[in-house]
């Protein structure tokens, strides 16, 4: 008798190879626009060992699988994680990986991108931005609503961007109003201020799902940050809307990229491999082996 | 005889059935010291590899199994350690091992219930990691926590024979543990300490 365990097995290895199979990605062309390379970038990105769910070599192919160039490993108060994501990325060839960090203070939230240290929390932001800009990496405001307004108020002035799209435009009913009326006051400065779209990914189908497009020379990590404080940025927030340098939407508006990599999860294969996966999990989980059948009758017959 | 997990009777019964699961023969050894624990980890592998992709890749799930198995090894020390605070010993450890896992259901069907949404509502909600999670996610989660908490206390009481008292204890001491050490590294790696004690300077 074959039993309901092994056929759980059986079924979550179909649906694990089936699953395997379907998980190729397509070549993705550079595109430029403006004699500009065009990156599709994720700068808010958490990872396991701090509280992100995936290692960061499976971060790396998931961002391929998402379609970005480039992305920013910022796990809380720590960077090894994001420099192991980096040379597995350089070992199979990208997407490029930036280190950084989500300095995690009580009163802010501030993306380093381009450091190779970690940042300490416990000093205003102010200081922690010039520790961020003195290891030659870029300081982005961390979906900065209107509660941690009051410990940017100095530190918007050496800023070099905030994050203007970001889930919790999707869940909270100040996020929109308080993500852009903060990235306004930092454009309103007179100085370049990225405006930038990040997931703050840390599981999930999300990453990329809000994304930044960077224009460089080149895909790599210092022309990445240059463009940054260059403030060559644009994101279309969840109404289509561009934000960021208004001559770079410009051109992205007459000239639209392609539609986003997503992964199509409505094919029938792809649906299959799922279901099949699933069912094999839901088995082994939910159904009793054949052995502990046999104990129990032999306990029963004792 | 059911088909079903013996889990399933725990749940339903937290006491009377792991007092009876308790009494069945179930045999020894490394296998069944291992049996359970592995299928939650490769549980938490396949949970995370369909919420990300929505299949079963099988690198992901390995990889992710391999970094996750942190998680039913913690229960594995807590538990051991736990019945040897309380000199509640009546079996040997790959026994007690696979009897304290068969109380891990709750969360077994909260992982099966998520990943469910992304295999067969695969649409995705833009930015969001789930497919509309809304406040089902936190309800869910707390359900499937209280839940635990009864079974746990289950196998204090219905599998160990403990007391009452001692059983709240051993549970008490359970969760001070698990958790705790959990806890103990966002601490200490300071990811959680400036939320917690930031705002007084410490």
């Amino acid at each position: 008798m074959i039993s309901s365990r092994a056929v759980s097995g059986v079924l979550l290895g179909l649906g694990g190879l089936a699953g395997t199979l379907l998980d190729g990605v397509p070549p993705r062309p550079p595109l430029y626009r403006g004699g500009l390379q065009v990156l599709a970038a994720d700068f808010h990105v958490h990872s396991f060992s701090a509280d992100g769910a995936l290692p960061p070599w499976e971060l790396v192919l998931e961002a391929r699988r998402r379609g970005l160039d480039a992305f920013a490993i910022t796990n809380h108060a720590q960077v090894w994680a994001a420099k192991l994501g980096r040379w597995f990325s350089r070992r199979i060839g990208g997407p490029t990986v930036l280190v950084g960090e989500e300095i995690t203070s009580w009163d802010y939230h501030l993306i380093a991108v381009g450091i190779e240290a970690s940042v300490p929390w416990n000093q205003p932001a102010t200081e922690a931005i010039e520790e961020v800009h003195r290891q030659g990496g870029v300081a982005i405001a961390a979906h900065p609503v209107a509660i941690s307004w009051p410990a940017f108020e100095e530190a918007i002035d050496t800023l070099d961007g905030s994050e203007v799209l970001h889930p919790l435009v999707h869940v909270s009913p100040g996020g929109r109003p308080g993500l852009s009326a903060f990235y306004e006051r930092g454009r309103s400065r007179g100085r370049p201020f990225a405006a930038v779209g990040s997931s703050d990914y840390h599981f999930g189908a999300g990453l990329g799902a809000s994304r930044t497009y960077v224009f460089v020379r080149e895909n790599r990590p210092a022309s990445i940050l240059e463009s940054l404080r260059a403030g060559r940025t644009v994101v279309f927030d969840e109404e289509g809307v561009a934000h960021g340098d208004p001559a770079l939407a410009a051109l992205l508006e007459s000239d639209p990229l392609p539609a986003e990599s997503r992964p199509d999860r409505a094919t029938v294969p792809s649906r299959a491999a799922g279901i099949c996966g699933w069912l094999g999990l839901a088995g082994l989980v939910l159904l009793r082996s054949t052995r502990s059948r046999r104990g129990v009758a032999s306990s029963a017959v004792r | 005889m059911s088909a079903w997990a013996p889990e399933l009777r725990v749940v339903l019964r937290p006491v009377s059935g792991y007092r009876e699961l308790a009494l069945e023969a179930e045999g020894r050894g490394e296998w069944l010291l291992l049996q359970r624990p592995l299928i939650h980890a490769l549980l938490l592998g396949g949970f995370l590899s369909l919420v990300t992709t929505g299949r079963v890749v099988l690198p992901l799930a390995l990889s992710t199994t391999v970094c996750w198995a942190f998680v039913p090894a913690l229960q594995v020390a807590v538990v051991s350690a736990v019945t040897k605070l309380l000199r509640a010993r009546p079996f040997p450890t790959p026994r007690l091992v696979d009897l304290y896992f068969a109380g891990n259901l709750p969360w077994s069907l909260w992982l099966l219930a998520l990943s469910g949404t992304v295999v067969f509502l695969p649409s995705e909600t833009p930015g969001l990691p789930l497919p509309s999670p809304g406040s089902l996610f936190p309800a869910s989660l707390l359900a499937a926590a209280l839940l635990s908490q009864v079974l746990t206390f289950g196998f204090f009481r219905g599998a160990l024979g403990l007391t009452i008292p001692r059983s709240l204890a051993g549970l008490a001491l359970h969760d001070a543990l698990l958790w705790g050490s959990i806890a103990l590294f966002f601490l200490l790696s300071d990811q959680l300490w400036p939320r917690l004690f930031g705002k007084i300077g410490i």
